[in-house]
This record gives C-alpha cells, sequence and structure tokens, in this order.
C-alpha cells in the first residue's frame, strides 16, 4: 500500500482528516503514523488520546487487510491502555499485528510509540468481525 | 459560570477536544452529549459508517469532560484504560451519550457510558473508562 490512509484504493475520511500516514503493511503486519498538530493535540500539547484511538482502530483495520483482504470488516471491541501521556509535540507510531484469524473474527494487538520503539505509550488489544468472500 | 459555560469551557481546553465539539451539543448539563457527525467522521465510506476511533474518541472526551466538570477542574483527565464494544453498526446520524461516573476516588475514576442513535433502548455502543483525578 502507498501512503494514502485507505483500503483498496478507498480513502477513509475520518483517517485522511487525520493524516494517517502508512509506513507499511504486510502479511498481518502493519506499521502507521500520525503526524502531530495543534487540532489534534491535549492540553498539554501531546496528542490526544481520542486521536491515538482512532489511529489504532485504523491500524488494525490496515493489519487484518494485509493478512487476508475481506469483503467487510466491523470493530467488535477495542481496549486501549495508556502508560503514559505522549511526549507534547511529537509525532506518534502504532505497530499492529493481526495475530489470528478465523472464519468470522480477527484477533488484532497494537502497540503505540513517540520517539522510541522500546517505549510504548499505549497498547491495545481489539476483536474485529470479519466477512469473508465465498470459498470458489 | 452556568453547567453548560463550564462544559464548553473545559470541551476548549485542547486542539482534539474542540475540534469534536464544533460536532457535540451537550444538554442537561452534561447528563445528555449529541454528536452530530459530519461526513469526516465516516470510517466506511461503502457503508457511510462512523469510524470506530471517532466514536472512541467521542465517548472518552464525554466521560472525561464530566469528570472534570464533577472535580471543578478546567482541563481534560489523564485517560488511563477505555474498553470499547461497538454493538451495532453506526450510520452517519445523530450519536446521543449518557455518561454515567461510577466512582470517583482519591486516585482513581470509573466512568460508563452508552450511546445510542434512534432510541435510548437500542444502545450501538458502549464503553468504560478509567480516569486519573490527579490533574497536572
Amino acid at each position: 500500500m502507498a501512503d494514502v490512509p485507505g483500503f483498496a484504493g478507498i480513502i477513509i475520511p475520518w483517517s485522511a482528516e487525520l493524516d494517517l500516514v502508512t509506513i507499511s503493511a504486510d502479511d498481518g503486519l502493519c506499521s502507521m503514523r500520525l503526524p502531530s498538530r495543534a487540532a489534534l493535540a491535549d492540553h498539554a500539547d501531546g496528542i490526544a488520546p481520542g486521536a491515538v484511538a482512532s489511529l489504532i482502530d485504523h491500524v488494525c483495520g490496515a493489519a487484518i487487510m494485509s493478512r487476508q483482504m475481506p469483503i467487510s470488516i466491523s470493530t467488535l471491541n477495542l481496549k486501549i491502555d495508556h502508560i503514559r501521556p505522549a511526549t507534547p509535540g511529537s509525532d506518534v507510531t502504532a505497530w499492529g499485528h493481526c495475530y489470528r484469524m478465523t472464519d468470522a473474527f480477527a484477533f488484532v494487538r497494537v502497540e503505540v510509540w513517540d520517539q522510541d520503539p522500546s517505549d510504548v505509550f499505549a497498547t491495545a488489544q481489539a476483536v474485529f468481525s470479519v466477512k469473508h468472500r465465498a470459498a470458489a | 459560570m452556568s453547567a453548560d459555560a463550564k462544559i464548553q469551557a473545559i470541551l476548549a481546553s485542547s486542539g482534539f477536544s474542540s475540534k469534536l465539539a464544533k460536532m457535540i451539543s451537550v444538554e442537561e448539563a452534561g447528563a445528555l452529549w449529541k454528536l452530530s457527525p459530519t461526513a469526516e467522521l465516516v470510517g466506511n465510506p461503502l457503508a457511510q459508517a462512523l469510524h470506530g476511533g471517532a466514536i472512541t474518541a467521542f465517548l472518552e472526551l464525554a466521560c472525561g469532560a464530566v469528570l472534570s466538570h464533577r472535580l471543578d477542574r478546567n482541563c481534560l483527565p489523564q485517560l488511563i484504560s477505555i474498553n470499547v464494544q461497538f454493538l451495532a453498526p453506526m450510520r452517519l446520524a445523530p450519536v446521543t451519550a449518557q455518561p454515567n461516573l461510577r466512582r470517583i476516588g482519591r486516585r482513581v475514576a470509573v466512568a460508563h457510558v452508552d450511546a445510542w442513535q434512534d432510541s435510548p433502548d437500542t444502545i450501538v455502543c458502549a464503553a468504560q473508562c478509567e480516569f486519573l483525578c490527579e490533574f497536572a
């Protein structure tokens, strides 16, 4: 995928509004960056948790689609833990891993960091409902 | 200052909350939160469904702002954890959320929120959030 916040050429409006950048997406692993800007900041100038949630939800979808492109996916549940606030003024990067996919569900884990990949500031776990094409 | 004006001041305390606040009206002194989404909140253009991340941000904002108001603070609290359930797809149509502060301890506050589109009898998403009560 190029650095377009969409899937299979379809632009996702909210992800485009956030200027999400796909760094890589392949084989169930996806990396995306959310650039820092004032409209996405919390009161301390770090990226707001709501914007991080949007990044996480999108990276989950991209990780699933990079493993196997289903007809449709929808979020069933999403749990996000914020280990510490995001560093003020810093871009944030999310790594999503779709570690398991069944006939009906996809299971994803995400880690989010800002300046150092070993210093993760948020983690997430999500389950998506997926619909696959019928086998030929 | 009236309750509504205080809540508006909390929403204006950060770039991201101000951005979402343009689509939000708060009723009954924070008891009901109505999101009137514009097309930029779409997460699935084919189904014209709202983005799970944007909805997560809205639910968290409602809980956090109600907590800040209760504690008489003027910025949003630090989010520790959020757990969101999506019960039904959400159309590009107004969403009403009802945040509920379940416990306010010395360090941690727990909030729950239910949201619906057509009728309060049909919940379309719900979340539980934990916040740090010690404000920066």
